[in-house]
């Protein structure tokens, strides 16, 4: 027999109730999810200020903007001149017109959609890791951790948020849920079909402590993580 | 650099605990670093008021997932299948790293970077690879430190927690030929700056899994520094290897988990990087694998599943709380057990994994205070599962002929107060003359290395006789 038919065998031959059918199963789970729901975790509030606090408490730099024109000129100023950026190919970034702003402060920018990162595309992979910036759009903020979610799709590679020195995340304020657990649903749907490959929830800048648990910014991600929550982004 | 030379090895773990007791400088390494984490992980499990019932749902979803393991991991394989990934099943650590080995050299690969995995430690993987004749590159700095000073990981989520800044500043200049620093900032920019190059070559990434979500075949992987997600979002392919027990329900359970595991690992809320990882790379995304391996290894899990005891020991997250918190390994190190899964936990799981001959002073290594039992996340009974392994190993020993008559006498005198009350008034009579200077008494077995207390003046009997005197007369 294989190792694949001993393993079921083996796991067959044990369960608890030998006759647990499917229904129990079922039913012992929904009795668990029940326990699970009542806890405190999954009752606070989709709090603002808590994400920002939280947040910055892991170490994220964070600002509040009230719309995408002050987030814009937030950004063009954070950024500088002079830098290399990538952007995601999303919708609210095109509205913010930041490759114009960019090209303005004679910083290069591309956007994701832009860039053959092919697995083998050598040269896609270095301009990513020598880019300053890699500025990405937010599925969802968790107001009791400070971190939100980011996904993998044709707008926005897994690189855009791993490779560049400083990772920008803009998050409008209606996308804060109070913990991971309404998040849940979010990454059902992202795991399945028309989803994505790659969900990350991303609480902090790129850390480590594994020398005598000093804390280090940076170890292989981005070494500075930003969050710019936008209230209004009509 | 090292100064110890006993191998670390289960069967060595007198020699080993011998070794490490009497070196200030490596206790103080641990020391440092275990009430570090404590002390986080105290103030942000403060979040939650109700932090035992979470304790509780976690372990009854442990318990509920390993009841139904067969059906779970039918699940698993199915949506994880559908979704693109390739799922391998291994019955042991042989076959898990010859499975992994023979992807991993296909089609002419030669470089391997691989993120921190216990179950990669546990069937010693990266020498497989390097045997396999891969460069198999440890891409988690703590592991990087070790893989350079060839020594086996110490913590299961701090791998070089045993070693002082010095020592890694030394081992940095002498094998990557730099200027010597003990800056910690410094040193971790000189990795960076060797790995990245390194991720961005590499043909393979292997990993590790910390949840497996059955209702979509979802992988869960949670890391600090970004090794992982570099290592699973460079490379062509990405291997990764997992225990059965990792599987969870769904979703909501993982949120809890991901709640309780950061938190009892590092005191972190939530760690930096949470990766759920479904299938290979899909038409129209820009990056990740073109091939995801998921490699489901047994290696003696299901001999612990139909244990009726130990069975528990699988529900194990792995956030090392119980290390931290253990007064053994806060002395000792996790090299002193000598087994890649030290402290509480390893101490019932290796006997399971490295065969309870060879590892059978492990489960003697603790004092039984129940620390770990009360910081264990999914709730494991650890101290008694320890007592379980005692009491098992004890009765096939059937120990020394002279110990047994002892343990005889000493019943049936302790079952009469008479008796007793005499042989107590015996010792305090006698004790004097085994008198060691103020350390206690000399005695020969136990006392060998430790000073036996010398008893007090008068029995607990009596001081309880005149206080209830005393008290009467006032
Ligand atoms: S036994 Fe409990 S405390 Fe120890 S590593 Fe496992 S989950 Fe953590």
């Amino acid at each position: 027999m294989s190792a694949r038919e001993n393993l079921y065998a083996a796991l067959a031959g044990m369960s608890a109730e030998p006759s647990a059918s499917d229904m129990e199963k079922g039913a012992a789970l929904q009795s668990l999810q029940h326990r699970l729901r009542a806890l405190e975790f999954g009752k606070r509030g989709a709090d603002v200020d808590l994400f920002l606090f939280r947040a910055a408490e892991a170490g994220t730099k964070v600002h509040r903007c009230s719309s995408l024109q002050e987030a814009a000129s937030l950004l063009s100023t954070h950024i500088g001149t002079g830098k290399h950026c990538i952007l995601a190919s999303d919708p609210l970034i095109d509205r913010m017109e930041l490759s114009r702003i960019l090209a303005g402060n004679q910083c290069h920018s591309i956007r994701v959609t832009d860039a053959d990162l092919g697995v083998h595309n050598a040269d896609a992979r270095h301009g990513y890791a020598a880019a300053d910036f890699g500025i990405t759009v937010a599925q969802a903020g968790l107001a009791d951790s400070g971190a939100i979610l980011i996904s993998s799709s044709q707008n926005e590679s897994r690189s855009v948020s791993l490779l560049p020195v400083e990772h920008v995340a803009l998050l409008p304020a209606d996308r804060i849920v109070p913990s991971l657990l309404q998040a849940a649903p979010m990454l059902r749907a992202m795991a399945g079909d028309g989803g994505t490959s790659a969900a990350t929830l991303v609480g902090g800048p790129s850390k480590t402590a594994d020398i005598e648990k000093v804390l280090v910014t940076g170890v292989h991600g981005p070494a500075v993580l930003t969050i710019i929550v936008i209230e209004n982004t009509v | 650099m090292t100064k110890f030379t006993t191998p670390i090895e289960p069967e060595n773990i007198k020699l080993l605990i011998a070794e490490r007791i009497h070196d200030p400088q490596l206790r103080g390494n641990i020391a440092r670093a275990t009430k570090t984490s404590l002390v986080k992980r105290a103030v942000v499990v403060e979040d939650f008021p109700d932090w035992e019932e979470m304790r509780g749902v976690a372990h009854d979803i442990k318990r509920h997932v390993m009841d139904n393991a067969g059906k779970y991991l039918a699940q698993f394989e199915e949506r994880a299948s559908s979704a693109g990934a390739q799922v391998h099943f291994a019955a042991d650590a042989e076959q898990a790293s010859r499975i992994v080995c023979d992807i991993a050299a296909r089609h002419g690969r030669r470089v391997a970077v691989k993120s921190k995995s216990m179950t990669g430690e546990e069937i010693d993987l990266t020498h497989a690879l390097e045997r396999a004749g891969l460069e198999a590159i440890e891409t988690d700095l703590g592991e990087y430190i070790i893989q350079l000073a060839g020594e086996p990981p110490s913590h299961i989520t701090a791998p070089a927690l045993h070693k002082s800044r010095g020592e890694i500043g030394q081992l940095f200049a002498e094998k990557l030929g730099i200027a010597y620093s003990d800056d910690p900032e410094y040193l971790t920019k000189v990795a960076r700056r060797i790995l990245r190059e390194d991720f961005l070559r590499a043909d393979v990434g292997v990993s590790g899994v910390n949840f497996a979500v059955a209702e979509s075949g979802s992988i869960c992987i949670v890391e600090n520094e970004g090794n992982a997600r570099l290592s699973t979002t460079m490379p062509k392919v990405h291997i990764a290897v997992m225990g059965f027990e990792k599987l969870l329900p769904d979703f909501e359970s993982l949120s809890l988990f991901l709640n309780m595991l950061g938190r009892s690992a590092t005191g972190q809320r939530i760690t930096c990087y949470t990766s759920v990882l479904t299938g290979p790379r899909r038409a129209g995304e820009h990056d990740g694998p073109e091939e995801l391996h998921i490699v489901v290894l047994d290696n003696g899990r299901t001999r612990m599943l139909s244990d009726p005891q130990l069975r528990e020991a699988l529900f194990c997250i792995r956030c090392g709380a119980c290390m931290n918190v253990c007064p053994v390994y806060q002395k000792i190190g996790g090299h002193g057990y000598g087994s890649i899964y030290p402290g509480p936990i390893g101490s019932i799981i290796t006997p399971v994994f490295r065969g309870v001959e060879r590892a059978a002073a492990m489960p003697f290594a603790s004092s039984l205070c129940g620390a770990c039992s009360e910081i264990c996340p999914v709730r494991i009974d650890l101290h008694h599962l320890l007592m379980t392994w005692r009491e098992r190993i004890s009765e096939k020993r059937q120990g020394k002929i002279a110990e047994r008559i002892a343990m005889r006498l000493f019943q049936f005198i302790a079952a009469r107060t008479a008796y007793f009350d005499f042989s107590g008034r015996l010792f305090r009579m006698f004790a004097p003359l085994l008198r060691d200077s103020d350390r206690g008494l000399r005695t020969p077995v136990w006392g060998r290395t430790r000073a036996f207390p010398a008893p007090p003046e008068k029995s607990f009997k009596q001081l309880w006789a005149e206080k209830i005197e005393r008290e009467g007369e006032a």
